[in-house]
């Protein structure tokens, strides 16, 4: 009987516990949304881009619809990794790789080239879309009022 | 213990009321504090839970009598692994069990997304708790496993004879975790209408809790037509019992959801669809528990009838009420950013693809419902037997094989004759070879068997190519060696290559039931010790029978011989009937199973002084297949939940600062 006892006031404390802890002690979680955010969101859009290129690879996707999305992923992987850098400045020693300047450079010089392809994109989350999208695909945003080019 | 886990189940229950509370006021407009609160009180339901499904395990190996429960589920005699098993054998042990599994999902998905989807996140725990709620209130005052007995037996009744299989750990288990794993899509849609974020976002993040309902789901069915197979001495696998109707449901629906839900990550479409699937595979697990439990249709699963039908029909009534209202009150944020303008495009073949599915899930709801619909309409009780779903379902599985075949061929957005042509020449060529080498092979012959076969051959191709044509993209693309490309294709694109997997698996599935149902043959006959049979060439001789008594059981045992049309002989066969203490009697089933067919012996109404019994022996052509078949499917869905560790967002580590090597090309595009 006393270990059942304890058992259940054992547990009686754990569950006013996880219930009532947020409202005392501080989140934790905070400070690593942004950064899990964008590591979850360069994980997505390097699994689309290898998408994209098996679809095209395989005969799935046209030439010209290719080109403006790859681009465009491109573009958007680099501008998630620069983001990641700045989230943490002080980050694990790495290897010289490429620098940011370097980045940013590409990041401009795709800008020019979607300019040139016509790519629109979202303004709220930068997803490709389609001259007839009425609204994005990713964010569901009303593209009618929201739309910038490259 | 008995005390502990009643506490427990309250605690449980107190732990999901504030879930669903914190998390609405959180949804509507809280501070971030109440929505972490139901959060964590998600978390305490999950423990509390746990110590309530400890306790009933130890109760249960103590043999503790006392406990209602257990005195009806195990006896002294049943052995550790069944005991441990009765766990799940009636209705509150299961339900517990449901609950249980639920809230540890629900656990899990608070810590996955404790730094994501902070918009979702209310909905999604008010969802989930709503849920938990209602199941932890059946557990605690509807089927409470906890209530003991004024005077404890000296023995319990024992586990039904039938559930001592090795099946009752992996059928019940895989099957609940599909139900519940549902949930998480359907909370995730929910969330996404309640809040607005239409985006595909919802989809992606429920992708592998999809996936992996999908498999368990799956493998649930499998394990659960094998079970029947061997042990209920019927020769068959798949009855369209209304608890294996049940079952089918969310599964037909949550197949259409996986199909579905690509189309709108690739264009932005089906949108309304989607989230309809979801909602509904949910909806469905809900009323297949109906159809299991409310006693309302006569089935073998008749041991965990209960009189709590009215509340399972009535949540699931309201959560596809609730649904419904939601879907249509964010129908216009819902619209379609693309549109289908040709029936060639790939876009198309996946709306055909859910249509059909739709369409097997109408005509084996309507099959199953029928009967209690004419009871109440008609006064008339009408059975719907197998040949109305074979009747429909037949054409309509058909028709769902050219898909797979096709499908895969077809490019998104754009077709052109060119396109066509080249995907679909090889194939095609295959398919109608083997349709006309076959039908001359059987002069006109068994034209179902052949066009399966022949359409069978279709997908194989296509999947084939679809493979190679994969292999040599990486070959000559990323220059890797063939046995590496193969690898990567999986690991970097585990989804696309799954699929191909399981459409080979639903072909071996398919081609191995046609063969069986068109060629299946069956005797019965009345034989003594002796006397023999021929079904399909082989004769099978009654050869002996004998008595054995074990503390378990008194058993009659048959000995047959087996020899085929040749004179070889393939060996005895052993078929069983027992009687198990304080429980029905039960026949075990004989079987010789080859890689082309089983020889399968059932022995009834044996006279042990006469020597004499009835005997059923079936000749089940290529049920071997109809096993690998199911496993392949299975082995290509876990390939596509796989989490590799390239598919993965990734930890933070030096490699994450800088990018990735593949991605480094300086060109724009190749």
């Amino acid at each position: 009987m006393i270990p059942v006892a304890i058992g259940s006031f054992a547990l009686l404390v754990a569950v006013v516990y996880l219930i009532a802890r947020p409202f005392v002690a501080p989140l934790r979680y905070t400070q690593d949304t942004k950064l899990e955010q964008l590591l979850a969101d360069r994980g997505r859009l390097r699994a689309q881009l290898r998408e994209l290129d098996m679809d095209f690879e395989t005969g799935k996707l046209g030439e010209p619809e290719y080109q403006k999305l790859r681009a465009r992923r491109l573009q958007q992987i680099e501008a998630t990794t620069l983001a990641i850098r700045e989230t943490v400045p002080d980050g694990p020693e790495t290897s010289p790789g490429v620098p940011d300047e370097e980045l940013e450079r590409r990041i401009a010089a795709r800008k020019h080239v979607l300019e040139e392809l016509e790519v629109r994109a979202c303004q709220g989350c930068g997803e490709v879309i389609d001259p007839e999208d009425r609204f994005c695909r990713r964010c569901g945003a009303d593209l009618e009022t929201t739309v910038e080019t490259g | 213990m008995t005390l502990l886990g009643d506490f427990a189940l309250l605690l449980a229950l107190i732990a999901g009321g504030w879930t669903v509370v914190a998390g609405f006021v959180g949804a509507r407009g809280g501070r971030e504090e109440t929505v972490r609160s139901a959060e964590g009180a998600m978390k305490a339901a999950a423990l509390a839970l746990t110590v309530a499904a400890v306790s009933l395990i130890v109760l249960l190996l103590r043999k503790d009598f006392s406990v209602e429960y257990v005195a009806q589920y195990t006896s002294q005699s049943l052995s550790v692994f069944y005991t441990v098993g009765a766990f799940w054998a009636g209705q509150a042990g299961s339900l517990l069990l449901w609950a249980w599994v639920l809230s540890l999902i629900g656990a899990a998905v608070v810590y996955q997304n404790r730094a994501r989807n902070r918009d979702l996140m209310p909905w999604v725990t008010t969802t989930i708790g709503v849920v938990l709620l209602f199941f932890t209130i059946l557990v605690t005052f509807y089927a409470n496993p906890f209530v003991t007995l004024p005077a404890a037996p000296a023995d319990g009744q024992g586990l039904n004879p039938l559930l001592q299989n090795y099946g009752q750990w992996v059928h019940p288990i895989a099957l609940y975790l599909g139900f519940v794993g549902f949930t998480v899509p359907f909370a995730f849609a929910i969330a996404a209408l309640a809040a607005g974020r239409l985006g595909d976002r919802w989809i992606r993040s429920v992708r592998r809790w999809t996936l992996w309902s999908w498999v368990l789901l799956t493998a649930g069915i499998l394990f659960g037509a094998r079970w029947a197979y061997v042990e209920l001495g019927w020769g068959g696998y798949w009855a369209w019992d209304p608890v294996e109707n049940a079952s089918l449901l969310p599964w037909l629906i949550g197949t259409a959801y996986l199909h579905s839900v690509v189309v709108q990550e690739k264009r932005g479409m089906l949108r309304v669809w989607n989230v309809a699937l979801a909602i509904g595979a949910f909806v469905m697990s809900i009323f297949g528990t109906f159809l299991t439990r409310s006693g309302i249709i006569s089935s073998v699963h008749a041991f965990a009838e209960s009189s709590m039908g009215p509340l399972l029909i009535g949540f699931a009534f309201l959560a596809l009420v609730v649904g419904t209202a939601l879907i249509v009150w964010r129908l216009p944020m819902l619209r379609a950013s693309g549109h289908i303008s040709s029936i060639v495009y790939r876009e198309a073949s996946f709306l055909l693809t859910n249509l059909l599915f739709v369409a097997m899930t109408i005509v084996v709801l309507w099959g199953t419902l029928y009967p209690i619909v004419s009871q109440a309409v008609r006064g008339v009780e009408v059975s719907v037997g197998p040949s109305f779903f074979s009747a429909l379902m037949a054409p309509l599985a058909i028709v769902l094989i050219a898909l797979v075949g096709a499908c895969p061929l077809l490019a998104w957005r754009r077709a052109s004759g060119r396109h066509l042509k080249r995907n679909f020449t090889v194939p095609l060529s295959v398919g109608a070879v083997t349709f006309a080498g076959l039908t001359l092979l059987n002069r006109g012959d068994n034209a179902l068997v052949v066009l399966v076969l022949a359409l069978g051959a279709f997908v194989l191709a296509t999947v084939t190519m679809e493979v190679y044509r994969g292999l040599s993209a990486r070959h000559l693309h990323h220059g890797e060696s063939w046995p590496r490309a193969l690898l990567n294709l999986f690991a970097f694109t585990p989804r696309r290559y799954g699929g191909p997997i399981v459409h080979a698996g639903v072909v071996v599935l398919l081609a191995g039931i046609a063969f069986n149902v068109g060629l299946k043959e069956e005797v019965e006959a009345q034989l003594s010790v002796g006397q023999s049979v021929t079904v399909a060439g082989t004769t099978v001789t009654f050869e002996d029978l004998v008595f054995e008594q074990t503390p378990a059981k008194f058993a009659l045992i048959g000995t047959f011989r087996a020899v085929d049309a040749d004179g070889n002989d393939l060996g005895t066969i052993r078929a069983e009937q027992a009687e198990y203490e304080g429980q029905q009697r039960v026949t075990e089933v004989g079987m010789r199973s080859t890689v082309a067919s089983d020889l399968y012996v059932v022995m009834n109404n044996v006279d042990p002084t006469e020597r004499i019994a009835t005997v059923q022996v079936f000749h089940e052509p290529a049920v071997f297949w109809i096993w690998i078949g199911m496993l392949i499917v299975v082995l290509g869905g876990g390939l596509a939940a796989w989490p590799w560790r390239t598919d993965r967002a990734g930890r933070l580590g030096p490699e994450e600062l800088e990018l990735p090597s593949a991605f480094e090309e300086p060109e724009v595009a190749r």
